[in-house]
């Protein structure tokens, strides 16, 4: 039976919308005799990491001066990062994957993220938008990260994805840290193993904190939290002139009724460019009523940030959703 | 260490066994690592030891239960329960130090809690939840005849079930399900803002339950599930502290941060699921103090109405409570009727004032898994006992 090792390190700065920094060093070693077991440990990090503190605060400056006129006392998070797997089969090394990546985030919008250390030149606005430069009449689209929070709820109200769904590895993600190699490998490499006990390790592996709660009770190992298939089957179109595009969205109670109430973060687009949300709006909107009124994709899919009330926060690639509602309709007076 | 720093180290063995269709799985792991804080600045996250000059000394964790053993028990009771269920087992042994400023002498405080979860199928094809968790070894507490007798008979109800109709019938609530109740509606209202913003001092002296109602927390309860005499913030716990009286909410539970932000004593409160995560103001064990009803009358009392065997998947969002009714029965003419209903609770956060009566003993629930910001706790207790409202919303 192959023996398999798997060594990741992960080293990181984030720098919060309010400048403080927080770093992660961490070493986690995966080991396998045989399938269906995995013996995992916590190393102390090997090497130091001094220039993505550097990295992550110059790039925080950067885009806090090229923001400030639109974010004014508001700020955007940055994360400089690089991970490292390497991976033994009987002793011999079959993988080496060295990746440094930068994460950027207006809220939960996710604004960059990606291999290498430079953002995108360019800000996805280029003014604020203030609630009453809403019009009744546009319409509503939802960006990646509103998505995921949509089909989140969606999943928790029928108790899990659409049975028909194919179910996504855990392990791929678009976040350096929760993505891992492992299930690239070839089976004969892997000595047979199943693609869920290879997941469940990566999953482990990706994040030590779950090593010390209760399996099996948050979505973990599971695939859960995608956007369903038939959102891929919608025609590709180009987003309206004008619209209201929902980035982000957060359950904040249920009516009488069982409809639930959103806060949102959102831009207003129109011919003069996009213009950023000043202060959270109110949706009104069952999830599987706002998902079903999809009817096409604008553009490639792009990282969002799901969200769950007890689990990991999770980075998924999801596409900006265009749909037949409009702002009359869907915000909450 | 400076005066302005708070370091966290902790090791924890842990193991996970999985027993589903794919016949059994097992994680073993060994986790050391820890959490530096510098007061309003800086936070570092490390595997391994404390860097220089942070050195704590950190004794060995207790030795976890025989893996064979806890595997064989989890096969077995996937055997007795039906080749779909799905059932996870999970271990932990710990031991964690905390020191800086506001905390006492650092010393290591030792954990060992366990959790079973997972689905149940029944024959007639149902899903049920299980969730138990709890102090200590666990591989024992697997195959106690009491609970799988329990679990048995709850199966055997659930197939027989029909969907509830949407209503607010009067209910009397078993031990478990108020637990479940007080926990989401009274505990987690109880509980200071997390990072310590939007202070929530406004709630003192709210209405949260019917006058009848007192709870208290307490983190060295006899029996209950959480058990510590010093919280994840090194703050010593001084034993049971009243947080509702007649009602009305009294005192906020408090980790030293949110403490600190609403200018109130830390009460031993903050608890983390890991080492690397920042401590949470949460619960240790709520107990709600009995009344001096049978649960036969209670039912009694109802007259028409249902009576809440078992509630799984409690939450609470802003101001609404909701739970799966995983099991109910109708109460006709003051009797339980063997009729039995599914559904879901779907509740306001005020649910509690519509208590009207409380039984007369107080038990532990068995499942003390509670999630909050992403940190999952094993030993959140809830001592209730049998609860009778004057109207439960529920819906199919």
């Amino acid at each position: 039976m192959t023996a398999i090792r798997v060594v990741r390190r992960h080293t990181a700065v984030r720098v919060s919308p309010t400048g403080l920094e927080s770093r992660t060093d961490l070493a986690l070693r995966a080991e396998s005799g045989e399938p269906g077991e995995w013996r995992l440990a916590a190393d102390p990090p090997d090497r130091e990491e001094a220039d993505q503190a550097g990295r992550a605060h110059t790039v925080w400056r950067v885009l806090a001066e090229k923001a400030r006129p639109v974010l004014r006392e508001g700020g955007l998070l940055v994360e400089a990062g690089r991970t490292a797997t390497e991976i033994e089969c009987d002793g011999r090394t079959v993988l080496t994957r060295d990746r440094a990546y930068l994460l950027v985030r207006d809220g939960d919008h996710v604004l960059h993220l990606g291999d290498g250390t430079a953002p995108e030149d360019a800000l996805p606005w280029v003014r604020a938008a203030d609630p009453d430069e809403i019009r009744a009449e546009d319409p509503v689209l939802f960006g990646p990260s509103a998505l995921l929070a949509l089909t989140a709820a969606v999943h928790e109200a029928r108790g899990g994805p659409a049975p028909d769904d194919p179910a996504a590895p855990p392990a791929e993600s678009p976040y350096p840290p929760h993505d891992l190699s492992l299930p690239l490998l070839p089976p004969e490499v892997t000595g047979g193993r199943s693609r869920a006990d290879l997941d469940q390790a990566c999953e482990l592996l990706g994040d030590p904190a779950l090593w010390l709660v209760p399996h099996g009770t948050f979505g973990e190992f599971a695939a859960g939290d995608r956007p369903d298939a038939d959102t891929g089957q919608l025609p590709v179109t180009a987003p309206p002139a004008r619209a209201l595009v929902v980035d982000s969205l957060v359950p904040r109670a249920r009516t009488a009724g069982g409809v639930l109430d959103w806060t949102a973060a959102y831009r207003v687009r129109d011919s003069t460019g996009t213009g950023r949300g000043t202060g959270p709006l109110r949706l009104r909107g069952a999830p599987a009523e706002l998902l079903a009124a999809a009817e096409a994709r604008h553009g490639p899919r792009r990282p969002g940030l799901g969200r769950d009330p007890i689990g990991r926060a999770r980075y998924r690639l999801a596409p900006t959703l265009g749909t037949s509602l409009n702002a009359g309709r869907t915000l909450a007076p | 260490m400076t005066a302005a720093e708070v370091v966290r180290v902790e090791r924890a063995l842990g193991a996970v066994l999985l027993a589903d269709g794919g016949g059994g799985r097992a994680h073993r792991t060994d986790f050391h690592g820890g959490r530096l804080e510098r007061a309003g600045a800086d936070v570092r996250i490390f595997s391994g030891p404390p860097p220089a000059p942070w050195r704590l000394p950190l004794p060995d964790p207790e030795p976890l239960d025989d893996p064979g053993g806890a595997a064989a028990a989890l096969a077995a009771l996937r055997t007795r329960f039906g080749r779909g269920s799905r059932l996870h087992y999970t271990q932990t042994s710990s031991v964690r130090v905390v020191a800086g400023p506001g905390t006492d002498d650092p010393m290591p405080q030792r954990r060992r809690v366990w959790s079973l979860t997972g689905d149940l199928r029944t024959r007639g094809g149902r899903t049920v939840p299980v969730g138990r968790s709890g102090r200590g070894p666990g591989a024992a507490r697997l195959p106690e005849p009491a609970w799988l007798d329990t679990i048995g008979r709850l199966l055997a109800a659930v197939d027989r079930a029909e969907p509830l109709e949407t209503g607010a019938p009067p209910a009397v609530l078993s031990p478990q399900a108020a637990g479940v109740l007080l926990h989401e509606a009274a505990g987690h209202f109880a509980e200071g803002a997390a990072d310590g913003t939007p202070v929530l001092s406004h709630r003192l002296r709210c209405r949260v339950a019917g006058e009848l109602v007192c709870l208290d927390d307490d983190p060295l309860a006899e029996g209950g599930p959480a058990h510590y005499d010093r919280d994840d913030d090194g703050i010593t716990a001084l034993g049971r502290q009243r947080i509702v009286v007649d009602g009305v909410l009294v005192r906020q539970l408090h980790s030293a941060a949110s403490a600190a932000r609403a200018g109130a004593m830390p009460t031993a409160n903050g608890r983390a699921a890991s080492v690397l995560q920042r401590p949470l103001p949460r619960m240790s064990n709520l107990i709600c103090r009995p009344g001096g009803t049978a649960v036969d009358e209670l039912v009694e009392n109802v007259g028409h109405g249902l009576f809440v065997h078992r509630l799984a998947d409690g939450i609470r969002f802003g101001d609404t409570v909701e739970a799966r009714l995983v099991l109910g029965e109708l109460i006709r003419s003051g009797r339980r009727t063997g009729n039995y209903v599914t559904g879901r609770v779907r509740e306001r956060a005020d649910v509690l004032t519509r208590i009207v009566e409380l039984g007369d003993r107080g038990e532990f629930t068995d499942n003390a898994l509670c999630g909050k910001d992403r940190q999952m706790l094993f030993d959140v207790g809830t001592c209730a006992p049998a609860i009778r409202f004057s109207a439960l919303r529920c819906t199919s």
